[in-house]
């Protein structure tokens, strides 16, 4: 098991009051399962994709990821600030469904910033030559600015996957793309997966993904 | 259209911040407008209303100063010559001894000119004094001072100005001048056009040079009476100078209003596109946008006169709340706030639909740089200057800061330092160039006006220093010094020399001069600052002398005392006399050949250790008399060169304030993008300190290229203000020094707020990200 979530809820204010988003979620992922959490708008699915990626909190239960090479699980609620963010930066890659890139990089630069976040510089040649394959490699000197959405996406992926982190989420990665864009994403998302062996959790109301996704979680 | 206001309400309290920042903007613009008019009214009534010459446009002096002259000049007149004159008054003018000063004395048939309208303050001339043989003594310092039997004093009125005023009868009598008049004084029967505008805008006809149309007579010289009284044109100047600069801050609020329409436009324009497509119009959108600005300004100007009121109150400079000036000033901040808000509406709604062609851009340089000649060539006016100063900031947005975006869009993409974290810094702050680049020309206008005047005032305190320091060695003064023996105090330990000053009034061809004599030896020659010409035989005059008469080194000067046959000497020497109003001729004692001037101050030539001690004996021994050290007068000098920059440098920093405020507008507006970007350097690792970090650094970079950019404007301005303003303004001559130090404040001061304007919206949104 590489993930685990244990009666996990979060709340965030609403008006005056708070509302819980989400409820007591459980469910644990075992190594290099292509992970899908489905369900409908406003369920939580990015609440708890952020809460398994540590960039949120929860106010109830545990979450504990494991590492590859780890004597243990590392539990996420145990973890101070600079933990968080060092271990996010180390073994985490996150793909959004808008602003993945950083608009006053160019392309080729957005997906060294990791490699450079963590010194993993030794990785450099494999990660431009993952943009060459993505058919990008006329696009690595522009901006974000200068891409259309399907050859963003693209170059989010290879952003995320350029330090070959251990974990890579994706939240709606295909929602602003149409279909053909979007089941090239997913295979995308899927092929480095496989090539990598990272653990892949994406949040989606899309069927897409479907053949890919080994396990499917269902919030409701 | 209720709908569209309401919704139009609702984006704008939903952005409490900008709405607050735009307010705040709004309210400082016309709180400048207001102070800067009420100042500038404030200063020209107490310097030019307050003189009884106000009523009178045009002097002619009578160069035999006999009655029968003036009688003569009068039958012309009344037999239909000067037909524009519609009342004279004979004038005799001088100085009267009173506790050991020269106190000017005016004096005027009042009978002669019965229509004339004094405006002397609180009320008319008391006929009584026609019958009384008695003076009004005007001046705050004049209600302590006791004067001799032979002078009644009628009343007191206060004012900043210091002089008596008799009946021309008794004024004869007591100069001891029965019979002699210097002058009349001629009522022109035209109300200029212009004058209306000096309601509108204290100053500006002094600014824009308007002299009222010349009338002539022949074997007489007719001058006009702001030539003759220089008073006037330097107060003018002052007023005028004063409403530019507060000008400047509306300028700069106008692009910041633009800048602040056109970013809520961009952002809502997906909003506006559908509106159009369910059926409402452009000008619907655009009357929404134009009643919410009305509204702000409405709003803000209402903040601003409450605001100017408290602030005028406690400066002392409005008593009354329905002074007419102050209403005036609140209703001229409206105007211009609307009309300035209106256009930035406008301009803003239109943007994406028209830039500006290369023609236009080449038409507005050609334009701007004609200017530019006119302004520094082809005039002598002060408005002349200021069209220079306007034609350099043209060049400043229309070529300076486009120049250096193209500069940085073709240098930054091959500008790429090693650390991938210092690209995103260096372009970031080139997109916020870019994207707030109306903030961006105001910031740096403002702050360029900043360096202008920090320049300026810097370089004048420099000259008036080491003015100061020549003027002053280490000595003492005695004033009202009449009744001092200086036999007495040359006998005292430590004292090395006593040197006795004469002061009296004299006329000069363009009008009344100061007179100071003295003996001009060495030592005099050397606190003037004519140490290489000390020898000669002839006079000193400032610089206020030299320019009106266009008198160089070595011309005659034809000056005439009262009851004195004319001195004819050559000038040796021009000399700076920064702070002076009026004219001052520097006499050698010796040529006055009688002496119509009153000996009302003594310097005292002291070895430095012995200062104090004869300081003591001086005081024990004439109590009357004010005994002040060279380094006290020093010292109060410095105390009044601070308090009458006070104001401009207040403005000054309105407008930067009103810049920075602006700023952070358009930071809080590009924020959201940041937010965004900020978001995704957290999900990469970057913790709250280094995005602070980051963005700390974008905020320096791009305060630092806007000062960068208002430097060449500022120096510019400084420049102008230097050569052009202060000469045409003051006769004042300045060298502009360009220290560093002196250009580390205001750079310092802009790169700080520049900073803390682009960090405070990170500071707000990043704990809360929408």
């Amino acid at each position: 098991m590489v993930i685990h979530v244990q009666g996990v809820s979060k709340k965030f204010p609403d008006g005056k009051g708070e509302r819980w988003v989400i409820e007591d979620v459980s469910f644990k992922v075992e190594p290099h399962q292509a992970t899908v959490i489905r369900g409908p708008s406003g369920v939580g699915k990015t609440t708890l994709l952020n809460l398994i990626a540590g960039l949120i909190h929860p106010d109830k239960g545990e979450i504990e990821l494991n590492l590859k090479d780890s004597s243990g699980p590392t539990s996420l609620n145990r973890l101070n600030a600079r933990e968080l963010l060092r271990f996010r930066r180390d073994h985490i890659g996150f793909v959004y469904q808008f602003f993945n890139l950083v608009p006053t990089l160019t392309v080729q630069e957005n997906v060294l910033l990791p490699l450079a976040l963590t010194k993993r510089e030794h990785l450099r040649e494999q990660a431009i030559d993952r943009l060459h394959k993505l058919g990008l490699k006329s696009h690595k000197n522009a901006f974000p600015a200068q891409l259309s959405g399907g050859e963003q996406q693209r170059a989010a992926i290879a952003r995320a996957v350029a330090h070959e982190p251990q974990f890579l989420f994706a939240d709606e990665p295909t929602g602003n793309l149409d279909a053909e864009n979007s089941a090239a994403v997913f295979k995308l998302l899927w092929d480095e997966h496989e090539r990598l062996g990272t653990n892949l959790v994406v949040a989606t109301h899309s069927d897409d993904i479907g053949t890919y996704a080994t396990r499917t979680i269902q919030l409701t | 259209m209720k709908l569209l206001i309401r919704s139009q309400w609702r984006d704008l309290i939903s952005r409490p911040l900008v709405l607050i920042a735009l307010l705040a903007n709004l309210v400082l613009a016309l709180f400048a407008i207001s102070v800067v008019h009420v100042a500038g009214h404030t200063l020209v009534h107490e310097y030019v209303e307050g003189q009884p010459q106000s009523a009178y446009q045009y002097v002619v002096p009578l160069t035999d100063n006999r009655e029968s002259s003036y009688f003569t000049f009068r039958e012309r007149w009344r037999a239909g010559e000067l037909p524009e004159v519609v009342g004279m008054v004979p004038v005799v003018e001088g100085n009267l001894e009173i506790s050991g000063r020269a106190i000017p004395l005016i004096g005027i048939d009042l009978v002669s000119d019965s229509q004339a309208m004094f405006d002397l303050g609180d009320a008319q001339i008391p006929t009584t004094l026609v019958t009384q043989d008695s003076v009004i003594a005007f001046g705050d310092d004049l209600a302590n001072t006791s004067f001799p039997n032979d002078i009644k004093v009628l009343e007191f009125r206060s004012g900043e100005q210091t002089f008596l005023l008799a009946d021309i009868a008794t004024a004869q009598n007591l100069l001891g001048r029965t019979g002699e008049i210097d002058a009349a004084w001629l009522r022109y029967n035209r109300v200029r056009a212009w004058d209306w505008m000096e309601h509108l805008s204290p100053g500006i006809t002094t600014g824009l040079g308007f002299s009222r149309p010349e009338i002539s007579l022949a074997d007489h010289n007719i001058e006009p009476m702001d030539v003759w009284q220089p008073t006037q044109t330097f107060v003018g100047s002052i007023a005028f100078n004063m409403g530019l600069l507060g000008m400047l801050a509306v300028l700069v609020s106008g692009f910041i209003v633009y800048e602040s329409t056109a970013r809520s436009i961009e952002r809502r324009a997906q909003e506006f596109d559908r509106l159009q497509t369910i059926g409402v119009s452009v000008l619907q959108i655009r009357s929404v946008l134009i009643l919410e600005a009305s509204t702000l300004v409405l709003f803000s100007a209402l903040v601003a006169a409450v605001v100017s009121f408290v602030f005028l109150q406690l400066n002392d400079l409005i008593r009354d709340v329905l002074k007419t000036p102050f209403l005036i000033a609140t209703s001229k901040g409206l105007v211009l706030g609307l009309s300035t808000a209106l256009i930035g509406v406008i301009l803003a709604f239109n943007r994406e639909v028209r830039k500006a062609s290369w023609i236009e851009l080449v038409l507005g340089v050609v334009v701007a740089v004609a200017m530019l000649c006119y302004g520094i060539w082809m005039t002598t006016t002060l408005f002349g200057a200021y069209v220079a100063v306007f034609a350099l900031c043209v060049l400043h947005i229309v070529v300076l800061t486009p120049a250096l975006i193209r500069l940085l869009d073709a240098l930054l993409p091959r500008f790429k330092p090693k650390s991938l974290i210092s690209r995103i810094n260096v372009r970031a702050m080139w997109l916020h160039l870019k994207q707030a680049k109306f903030a961006t020309i105001a910031f740096s206008l403002a702050i360029a006006t900043a360096i202008g005047i920090t320049l300026m005032v810097s370089s004048l305190r420099t000259d008036f220093f080491e003015l100061l320091e020549a003027r002053l060695p280490s000595g003492l003064q005695i004033r009202e010094a009449s009744n001092v023996d200086p036999k007495i105090i040359r006998q005292w330990t430590g004292v090395d020399e006593v040197r006795e000053y004469f002061r009296g009034e004299g006329t000069l061809s363009v009008g009344k001069t100061n007179v100071i004599a003295t003996s001009i030896d060495e030592y005099e020659a050397r606190r003037y600052g004519n140490e290489n010409d000390a020898d000669r035989v002839g006079v000193y005059v400032n610089e206020k002398v030299a320019a009106q008469l266009r008198a160089n080194i070595g011309d005659e000067l034809e000056l005439k005392l009262p009851s004195a046959t004319p001195i004819s000497l050559p000038i040796i020497h021009i000399f700076k006399s920064y702070g002076e109003m009026s004219r001052v001729v520097l006499l050698p004692k010796d040529q006055v050949p009688s002496n119509p001037l009153v000996r009302d101050r003594l310097l005292i030539v002291v070895q430095p250790d012995a200062i104090a001690s004869v300081e003591r004996r001086l005081n024990e021994k004439y109590p009357s008399a004010t005994v002040l050290s060279h380094g006290e007068i020093r010292e109060r000098a410095v105390r009044i060169f601070n308090r009458t920059f006070a104001l401009t440098n207040l403005i000054a920093l309105i407008a930067v304030m009103v810049a920075v405020i602006g700023l952070f507008n358009s930071a809080l507006a590009l924020q959201s993008a940041k937010n965004a970007e900020y978001r995704l350097l957290n999900t990469l690792g970057f913790s709250r300190f280094a995005l602070f970090r980051q963005s700390f650094t974008q905020s320096t970079l791009h305060g630092g290229v806007c000062c960068l950019l208002s430097l060449p404007l500022g120096i510019g301005i400084a420049w102008i203000l230097c050569e052009l303003v202060n000469p045409r303004a003051f006769h004042w001559t300045i060298s502009l020094h360009v220290a560093p130090t002196t250009l580390g404040f205001p750079l310092l001061l802009g790169l700080s707020a520049a900073v803390l304007a682009s960090i405070l919206p990170w500071l707000f949104l990043s704990r809360n990200p929408k």
